[in-house]
C-alpha cells in the first residue's frame, strides 16, 4: 500500500491477542464458500454423497477464540492426501467444507459396509499444541461440528501431553 | 438417595476409563456431554423422532448415575463412565452433528420418569443387532420412527406406558436462572437488557459479535448479535434466546470473569517470582500452597484433565489429585508430590499460557478497578467510598435478576446492605452484607467486565450508526489498532484510509465525523453497492470492516 498523505502519522499496528500476523477473516482455500453458507449439495448417486465439516478452535474451554490457527483435512486411509485447508476467523472458526461421504441411505439399517467417512484433522499455531483427531466422522448430508480447544505450548516443552483424538465407530 | 427433585446440572464429571483404572476425569457442560454421547452412539442420518427417543434415554441415564449418586456414593470423584460396559459412549475430542446438537437444544431440560418415582429414569439401551436387553433397542428406534412413532411412543413401547417425558427442567447454574420464556425480537425489560449485557462482555473476546446498545429494547442488532453468537457456539441461529442460548450466555460469562479473577490474581503472584519453594506433598500449608494452588486452578482452565482446587492454602485430597492429574497429563511419576520436575513442568505451562494469550497487552486495555478502600464497609459507615461502592453497584446490577438498585447517597444503609448481600450470593462470597476486600474486588471485576464489554474494539461494529456530527471520546492519534478500542469514529476513518491507499485523497484521521468522512463513507457505500447514505450502519461497517482486511492483509 502507499501511504502518501500521512507520513507524519505512525502507523497502527494490528494487535490482537491469540493472533497470527497473517490471520484475517477464514481464508477458505478449498472450497471457496463462506462460513454460514452451506454448499448445495452435489447431485447424488445412490451410495455416495457429501456431507460437510466446520471446525470451531478455542482455548480455555471456549472463553477464547484461537484466531489464525490452520486446520488441514485428510484421507484417513494413509495416502496423506489433503482435501481441504483453511485459517481460523476471528471467532475461530473454519469454513465449511465439503467432503466425500456416504449417502445418508446406507446408515438406515444395520450392514458390514461403513456408512460414514473418516478424515484426519490436524490443527496448528505457533502458540499451542498441535491437536490431531482421527477418523472424523462425516455423513452424506449430515453437517460435521468439530470443536476443538488446544492447550498452550508450554514456554519449555517438557514431556508435552500428546493431543491425538483417536474416535471409535459406532456400536452398531 | 436424595428426594428433591432432579435438575440438569451445569456441568458433569466423566472419568475416562472403567471405574476402578487410573484415567483421567473430565469436566463437560451437560448439554456438550449429550451431544457427544448422542453422537457416539447412534447415526445423525435417523429419522427424527428416533434420534430424540434415544436422546431422552441417554439424558435420562445420565441424570440417573448423578440423581442417586451411582458413583459417588462408592466413594468415586466422578458422576459416571464413558465405558459402554458400565454406562454409555463418551470420547473427549470427537465431532458432533448438526442435527443432534440442535436436537440437544431443544430438549436437554427433559428427562424420562416412571409414575411414582422421583429420580429420573434408568434408561438402559443397546443395539439390538449384536446386543439385546431389556429396554431400547437402537435399531429398534429406526424401524419405529419410519412406521410413524412419535418420540415418546418409541419411548413408551420400550419402557412401559406409565413413563413420561418431563420437560422444562430448572437448569443449575452459577446464581442465575432463565427468565422461563424465549427472550425474541420487539421484548422489553430486563431481561433483554441482561441478554444485551452479557452479548457486550462475551464480544470482548469475540469481536465478531458487534456491540449492542444496552437500552432494554431487543432490537434487529441485538437479534443479530444473537445469531453471531448462535453461529460461533454451533446453536441454532435463530436470534431467539432460548435456554440452551441462554445457558451458553451465562457460562461464558461467568467463565470469562473467572479467568478474568484469576488473571488478576496471577499478575501479582506470578509477577514476584515462581521460585521452587522446596518440595510440598499433602498435610503442607502456608503461602506456598496458596500459589501451587493458584497455579492448579489457572492450568485447570485450560487443560481439561486437571481438576480446580479450592485456594484455602491447606494441601489436602482435593490439591493432591490435581497434582498427580497434572503428573498423569504431562507423562510425570504420579505421586501427588510437587518436586522439581512437577513445579518446573507447571511453571513452564503457565509462561505458555500467558504466551499463547497475550495477557501483557491484553492488561494493558483493561480500564482500572477501583482500589478497595482499606477498611470493610458496613452499616452505618458514611463517605465518599461507599457513595463509589452503590455507584458502582448500580453499574453491575443488570447483570443480575432481581437485584436491586440503590440510591447513592453515601449512606449504607439498609438497601445497600440487601444489594451487597445478593450480590454476594451471585458471587459465590459469603452473604454478609458487608464489603470486605473480596466483596469490594468481586463487584469491580464485574463492573470492569460490563465496561470493557461497551467498549468496541477496532473492527467491531459500536452498538450504534455512526454518522455526521458525532465525535469519540477519547482523541489523539493511536499507534496500535488496540488503541482504537472506544474510539468507532477514528477506527472507521483509519480503515477507510488503508482502502482507500492508492487514491489522491485529503484527511487525516481524527475521531470527528465531518463532511470529509461522509463523503468517503457515500463513495464507499455507491462503490459496494450500498444505498449511499453517508452513514456507518451495521451492514456498511462490516463492509468496509471486510474491504480492510483484504487490502490490509493482500498488502502485507
Amino acid at each position: 500500500m502507499s501511504n502518501n498523505y500521512y507520513e507524519n502519522i505512525p502507523e497502527p499496528q494490528p494487535v490482537r491477542p491469540l493472533q497470527t500476523p497473517n490471520a484475517t477473516e477464514a481464508q477458505p482455500v478449498t472450497p471457496q464458500q463462506a462460513p454460514d453458507e452451506p454448499t448445495p449439495q452435489a447431485p447424488q448417486s445412490p451410495d455416495t454423497s457429501t456431507g460437510q465439516m466446520v471446525v470451531s478452535v478455542f482455548t480455555a474451554d471456549q472463553l477464547y477464540p484461537v484466531v489464525g490457527a490452520t486446520v488441514t483435512v485428510t484421507q484417513d486411509n494413509g495416502s496423506g492426501e489433503v482435501l481441504a485447508t483453511s485459517n481460523t476467523d476471528r471467532s475461530g472458526r473454519t469454513t465449511v467444507f465439503t467432503l466425500p461421504a456416504p449417502s445418508s441411505s446406507v446408515s438406515q439399517e444395520p450392514t458390514v459396509a461403513i456408512p460414514f467417512s473418516e478424515y484426519r484433522v490436524t490443527i496448528d499455531h505457533p502458540d499451542f499444541l498441535e491437536a490431531v483427531i482421527e477418523n472424523v466422522q462425516v455423513f452424506g448430508g449430515v453437517l460435521t461440528q468439530l470443536p476443538v480447544n488446544l492447550v498452550p505450548t508450554p514456554e519449555i516443552p517438557n514431556g508435552n501431553p500428546v493431543r491425538i483424538v483417536i474416535i471409535p465407530k459406532q456400536n452398531l | 438417595m436424595p428426594d428433591t427433585t432432579p435438575v440438569i446440572p451445569e456441568f458433569i464429571t466423566v472419568h475416562l476409563g472403567a471405574p476402578n483404572s487410573s484415567a483421567p476425569n473430565v469436566r463437560v457442560p451437560f448439554i456438550d456431554y449429550i451431544k457427544n454421547v448422542a453422537s457416539s452412539e447412534i447415526y445423525p442420518t435417523w429419522p427424527e423422532s428416533a434420534l430424540r427417543a434415544n436422546i431422552y434415554a441417554q439424558i435420562s441415564f445420565a441424570l440417573n448415575k448423578i440423581y442417586t449418586e451411582f458413583y459417588r456414593s462408592r466413594g468415586y470423584d466422578f458422576d459416571i463412565t464413558n465405558t459402554t460396559q458400565f454406562d454409555q459412549a463418551y470420547v473427549q475430542g470427537r465431532n458432533i452433528f448438526g442435527d443432534i446438537s440442535d436436537i440437544v437444544d431443544d430438549i436437554f431440560d427433559s428427562y424420562l420418569r416412571r409414575n411414582g418415582a422421583i429420580e429420573p429414569l434408568a434408561a438402559q439401551f443397546c443395539n439390538g443387532t449384536t446386543v439385546t436387553c431389556n429396554g431400547l433397542s437402537q435399531w429398534g428406534t429406526v424401524s419405529l420412527a419410519n412406521q410413524g412413532y412419535l418420540p415418546f411412543q418409541i419411548i413408551r413401547y420400550y419402557y412401559g406406558d406409565d413413563v413420561n417425558i418431563i420437560n422444562n427442567v430448572p437448569v443449575e447454574s452459577v446464581g442465575e436462572s432463565y427468565p422461563g420464556t424465549p427472550i425474541r425480537l420487539g421484548d422489553v425489560g430486563p431481561d433483554v437488557q441482561q441478554v444485551q449485557i452479557l452479548l457486550n462482555a462475551i464480544s470482548t473476546n469475540y469481536p465478531a459479535i458487534p456491540k449492542v446498545p444496552t437500552g432494554a429494547v431487543f432490537g434487529e442488532s441485538t437479534e443479530n448479535a444473537v445469531r453471531t453468537f448462535q453461529r460461533i457456539f454451533n446453536l441454532t441461529p435463530d436470534g431467539i434466546v432460548g435456554r440452551a442460548t441462554w445457558y451458553k450466555l451465562i457460562n461464558l460469562f461467568t467463565g470469562i470473569n473467572r479467568l478474568n479473577e484469576l488473571n488478576a490474581r496471577g499478575d501479582v503472584i506470578f509477577g514476584l517470582s515462581l521460585e521452587y519453594p522446596d518440595a510440598l506433598r499433602e498435610g503442607d500449608t502456608g503461602q506456598g500452597v496458596y500459589t501451587l494452588q493458584l497455579m492448579l486452578n489457572v492450568l485447570a482452565e485450560y487443560y481439561d484433565t486437571v481438576p480446580s482446587v479450592v485456594e484455602d492454602g491447606v494441601y489436602g485430597p482435593g490439591t493432591t489429585r490435581a497434582v498427580s492429574a497434572f503428573q498423569r497429563t504431562y507423562g510425570l511419576p504420579v505421586d501427588g508430590v510437587v518436586g522439581p520436575l512437577t513445579w518446573e513442568s507447571m511453571y513452564n505451562a503457565i509462561k505458555g499460557i500467558y504466551i499463547a494469550t497475550g495477557r501483557s497487552s491484553e492488561f494493558t486495555t483493561a480500564p482500572a478497578m477501583a482500589p478497595f478502600p482499606g477498611m470493610p464497609l458496613t452499616m452505618g459507615t458514611r463517605g465518599n467510598a461507599v457513595m463509589t461502592l452503590q455507584n458502582h453497584i448500580n453499574d453491575v446490577v443488570p447483570v443480575f435478576a432481581n437485584v436491586p438498585t440503590v440510591n447513592p447517597t453515601g449512606n449504607y444503609g439498609p438497601n445497600t446492605k440487601a444489594a451487597v448481600t445478593e450480590l454476594q450470593n451471585r458471587l459465590n462470597l459469603p452473604q454478609n452484607g458487608t464489603v470486605d476486600e473480596n466483596t469490594w474486588n468481586g463487584i469491580e471485576r464485574v463492573r470492569t467486565q460490563v465496561i470493557r464489554g461497551s467498549e468496541a474494539q477496532f473492527g467491531q461494529y459500536p452498538g450504534f450508526d455512526l454518522r455526521e456530527g458525532m465525535q469519540d471520546e477519547i482523541r489523539g492519534i493511536a499507534i496500535t489498532t488496540e488503541e482504537l478500542t472506544g474510539r468507532p469514529v477514528y477506527s472507521i476513518q483509519y480503515m477507510l484510509r488503508i482502502i482507500n491507499a492508492d487514491r489522491d485523497l485529503p484527511g487525516i484521521p481524527d475521531g470527528i465525523f465531518g463532511p470529509q468522512t461522509t463523503e468517503r463513507v457515500r463513495v464507499f457505500q455507491t462503490e459496494k453497492n450500498l444505498e449511499p447514505t453517508g452513514i456507518v450502519d451495521v451492514v456498511t461497517f462490516d463492509a468496509i470492516k471486510i474491504a480492510y482486511d483484504e487490502d490490509f492483509f493482500t498488502d502485507n
